[in-house]
């Protein structure tokens, strides 16, 4: 991750014209109307204003500045903070149905002890804390000469750090987060590329915006604070918007131009457009010769291969349209590209990512304003005294994926079944949900279930999850919205900020905190990881975190954080073209278009086209299974919403009508979904039912399932199921529900990644969610 | 000086259909599951691959010819100075005529509390300075809401250099939500788009 520093920012004449400047771009109405847009909420019937405070949404990954609304000691509504430079007043969906997962009628307020055996007959029992921690920190002593066998799991390991302060401080490397399973293939080709995890088009400066397989204005990993900003470079800076993708989206339903693209094989799109600049002469020779470390012959002799005509031949996408949009981009400046995981979460996905940012490179569209710009993000040092980092494991960094993050999670899991290799004591689980989220979730299920492999199973959770619900003992932890953290993402505005996420109401009932878990459970495990939680109060362990951002003290430190909720740096403009000084973060301090590290694993070097395996050769029956998201649902995180879940509650197969009918289902008809042994010979059948809806935004190649639908577990609102007042605590009452009505007319849909087997690109070690082969019969 | 007049602006060439309005509008005011005042109605039009989305946000035009205002026996429907439409949940007995005389299908029977409800502009925080929930959620900053006889304001503006669209416009009410660059037919058949707010499906017409 980089990291900012002050020399960095530009300085500027008038401190005042930067916020005016950020100001108008966070929303361009906000001086002309005269009704005020967000920072106040009022009771419906009294007027009168309710108390707020400002934090952090953690309802998808994006992070965006939330303002929480209370009346007596209660959440009553969420609205964005208006101080906040991403997303300002703005929320989606998700970010305004938080309520729902706080007063989450099954929400856990007790530690919980299994009895019974694990799995579906499991019951609990609840305990006290202390019996809770008590028993754990046996289990955790009894590994103590062994630290590696404690293995945590969470979601977003950068925003995690207390998690990974614990693993390290007990001796242990086997924090594991769960990148593998969303963007590792883009956060290994960008970091290889230029030397940082991800990147962010400034796509409101932008000219011309070219998207292979991102669908930003339904799901992004800023969601909220991109997609504005998406909008505003079409409306007001009249940005030309060109989609390839392999299905109608949001996103594409908004481009001027859309094009279907064979599925696997955008970068061979992206390589001949790459070939046209090169051959026609309109790259950047100054920016190619200086800043990449191949010479143009070089790149026009390795692109040479990619004609139009083959690309035309095997993407679907006619030579024609590659030559013009080609042409159009080298000649639009500024310009981007915008890509995510449809097209890197393919075993091709880390060389496709690098393909579309090759475009950028050949026309000087890197770090620059309106073209793909370096992630501007802060990065936040753990507090001091920090437990020294252990050894690499291979768990958190496979053998078999060296140039992988660590958090190739996707990879690690079936490792656990090598119990020699792998032993694990204790396994800990925190706000990530592999029997949900994971590939071949079936053969997650059973690990976890397995007492030989998982001796104890201390799950994190405030819900009882699939993951949960495998534990051995439950700490009912707070959600999001009752809790601390220091919050960091890569800037929209690419002006870099921290944020604060603080409690907006109380913890409910006897739930506490992960601070409050953490520090009480490493002074009962001792052995010297109590030195590293000896923070009087969550404050100063937060006050030692933020220790390390410059300007940020000065400007009040916590205590700012806590009454604004953000902070950046109001003398900060964008400093685009930062390499100009230092070079790229790359071991030639250039843009390494030339990989050695790429090469040394036996893969070519420079940006490729690898066909996939799984796809040549498909059959006329054979068709290609897309997982997408929608702006509703997050993955595993949000069907416990109510709000949420009543718009989108199922998932049905979308299907081209002309493919439907060679296979003779209608509309509604009810439907099997196998996948084909093509995928992975070794995996066992696996199919799943839902109803299929005939849509003509589809390839015909390709059918499609939203993301997030198919609970096995989680509770009664992602059950679909009605829950009797009475039998809810007083807490967490809600006449709603009693009018769930989706599940009993409806269903609740399929978890699509019960028939994705563990397959991941050598290269990034991220999970190829778009590599599955199926056919689908009416049944 | 003129009453204030307010209105809504909606512009279909920022809207990306991501629902953030129906579900500010559940949170704001307290909306039970089953029924909306805010709803996305989405449609897929063309045959592959010339497809494409549209989408068209609802809730109440607060009409200034409103008709439910006109029939409701107990005049607990009625109109605010600044052109809301309001209803008196006291006076309200559930005989349900403003449904039936609404063109547009925004009216529901809150099954809490078995009275008629619908979109009020967040008229508590009209009041309060504020603007509407959906306003001020928007991601896209797609919804634009003002008192249009202030011509300075943003929405007179927008109303003053922009083609706009109403909902039904023949039925002669002068509803006070207007469309940019909506499309035909998504606007067309409201008064079936009951189907959205009850059944949720993210989409559920093809044409």
């Amino acid at each position: 991750m980089r990291s900012i520093t002050r020399r960095d920012f530009l300085k500027l004449g008038a401190a005042s014209t930067a916020l005016l400047a950020v100001e108008s771009q966070l929303s361009p109405i906000a001086r002309a109307v005269e009704l005020v847009d967000g920072g106040r909420s009022v009771n419906r019937t009294s007027g009168l204003p309710r108390s707020f405070l400002p934090s952090t949404c953690t309802q998808c990954p994006a992070g965006c500045g939330i303002i929480g609304y209370v009346e007596e000691s209660r959440l009553v509504k969420i609205g964005g903070n208006t101080k906040h430079i991403s997303n300002g007043s703005s929320l989606c969906a998700r970010g305004q149905a938080g309520i729902n997962a706080l007063y989450d009628p099954d929400r856990i307020l007790v530690p919980l002890k299994r009895t019974g055996t694990r799995g579906e007959n499991a019951s609990w029992k609840p305990i006290s804390w202390d019996a809770a921690y008590a028993e754990i920190a046996d289990h955790m002593s009894s590994i103590r000469a062994n630290p590696s066998q404690f293995v945590y799991l969470t979601d977003d390991l950068e925003n995690d750090g207390l998690g990974r302060r614990f693993a390290h401080a007990f001796g242990s490397a086997n924090a594991l987060g769960a990148a593998g399973v969303y963007d590792a293939n883009k956060r290994v080709a960008t970091r290889l590329t230029w030397g940082a995890a991800g990147d962010m088009p400034d796509v409101a400066n932008s000219k011309y915006i070219l998207v292979f397989g991102a669908n930003p204005l339904e799901s992004h990993p800023q969601f909220v604070g991109f997609a504005q900003r998406l909008i505003n470079g079409m409306q007001n800076n009249q940005a030309k918007l060109v989609v390839f993708d392999t299905r109608l989206n949001n996103t594409s339903a908004r481009a001027n131009e859309f094009y279907y693209v064979n599925p696997g094989t955008f970068a061979l799109v992206a390589l001949s457009m790459a070939n046209v600049i090169m051959q026609e002469g309109l790259y950047n020779r100054n920016f190619v010769e200086q800043w990449t470390n191949v010479s143009p012959q070089q790149l026009a002799q390795s692109l040479a291969q990619y004609t139009p005509e083959r690309a035309q031949a095997e993407t679907g996408v006619p030579a024609a349209v590659i030559r013009r949009i080609a042409s159009e981009f080298a000649s639009t400046f500024p310009a981007t590209t915008v890509s995510d995981s449809m097209i890197s979460n393919h075993v091709n996905g880390t060389q496709t990512e690098r393909a579309v940012m090759l475009l950028n490179i050949l026309t000087g569209n890197i770090d620059n304003r309106g073209g793909l710009c370096l992630p501007r993000q802060y990065n936040v040092a753990d507090a001091q005294p920090a437990p020294p980092a252990p050894a690499p494991s291979g768990l958190a960094q496979p053998a078999n994926l060296p140039l992988a993050s660590l958090q190739a999670v996707a990879e690690s899991l079936p490792l656990l079944k090598d119990r020699q290799k792998y032993p694990v004591g204790v396994l800990m689980t925190r706000g990530f949900n592999p029997v949900y989220s994971n590939p071949d979730n079936a053969a997650v299920a059973d690990t976890l279930k397995d007492e030989t492999i998982i001796p104890y199973h201390v799950a994190v959770s405030p819900f009882m999850t699939e993951t949960a619900a495998l534990a051995d003992i439950i700490l009912p932890e707070t959600t999001y919205l009752e809790d601390w953290n220091i919050e960091v993402r890569p800037s929209p505005e690419q002006v870099p900020f921290v944020a604060l996420r603080q409690p907006v109401v109380p913890p409910l009932e006897s739930s506490k905190s992960f601070f409050d878990i953490s520090t009480d459970l490493a002074k009962r495990v001792g052995g010297g990881m109590e030195q590293y939680f000896a923070f009087k109060s969550v404050e100063d362990y937060l006050k030692a975190r933020i220790a390390s951002v410059s300007g940020l003290a000065a400007a009040g430190g916590l205590d700012y954080l806590k009454q604004h909720g953000v902070w950046y740096d109001p003398k900060s403009k964008p400093n685009y073209g930062s390499f100009a000084a230092g070079g790229f973060a790359t071991p030639s301090g250039k843009l390494e278009v030339a990989s050695a590290r790429i090469s040394g694993l036996g893969f070519p070097a420079m940006p490729a086209y690898e066909p996939i395996t799984a796809f040549t050769n498909l059959e006329e029956k054979d068709l290609v299974l897309t997982i997408f998201d929608t702006a509703i649902q997050t993955d595993a995180k949000t069907a416990n919403c109510m709000w949420l879940d009543e718009i989108q509650h199922n998932n049905p197969l979308w299907i081209n009508p002309d493919t439907a009918s060679k296979l003779g289902i209608k509309d509604g008809d009810k439907v099997k979904i196998l996948r084909s042994n093509k995928t992975n010979a070794e995996a066992k059948e696996r199919s799943v039912e839902t109803t299929a809806l005939l849509s003509d935004g589809l390839h015909p190649k390709v059918v499609a399932l939203a993301n997030g639908c198919g609970h096995t577990g989680y509770g009664s609102i992602a059950q679909g199921e009605q829950t009797p007042k009475d039998k809810i605590e007083k807490v967490l009452q809600n006449p709603n529900t009693e009018l769930v009505w989706w599940g009993e007319k409806d269903g609740i849909g399929v978890n699509a990644k019960q028939i994705v087997p563990k397959a991941v690109d050598p290269i990034g070690g991220g999970q190829a969610w778009g590599d599955v082969v199926v056919n689908v019969a009416k049944i | 000086m003129a009453n204030k007049r307010y209105a809504m602006v909606i512009d279909m060439r920022r809207c990306i259909g991501c629902h953030a309005c129906t579900v500010a509008c559940k949170a704001e005011m307290a909306v039970p599951l089953e029924v909306n005042a805010t709803w996305l109605k989405i449609i897929e039009k063309g045959t592959y691959p010339d497809t494409r989305r549209y989408y068209l946000p609802r809730m109440c035009n607060n009409c200034t010819d409103a008709i439910c205002a006109r029939n409701c026996p107990t005049k607990a429907t009625y109109k605010r100075d600044d052109g809301i439409v309001m209803v008196d949940q006291h006076r309200c007995i559930g005989c349900k005529y403003c449904i039936a005389s609404c063109p547009y299908d925004t009216r529901y029977v809150n099954p809490l509390k078995n009275i008629v409800q619908k979109c009020y502009f967040c008229s508590h925080r009209v009041d309060a300075g504020l603007q509407p929930a959906c306003v001020e959620t928007c991601p896209t900053k797609a919804m634009i809401f003002g008192d249009k006889n202030d011509t300075k304001s943003e929405v007179a503006q927008v109303l003053a250099t922009n083609a706009t669209v109403v909902l039904k416009k023949e039925m002669q009410t002068n509803p006070q939500v207007f469309y940019i660059s909506a499309d035909e037919t998504v606007m067309s058949n409201v008064e079936k788009d009951i189907n959205y707010r009850t059944e949720g499906t993210l989409i559920k017409i093809r044409i």
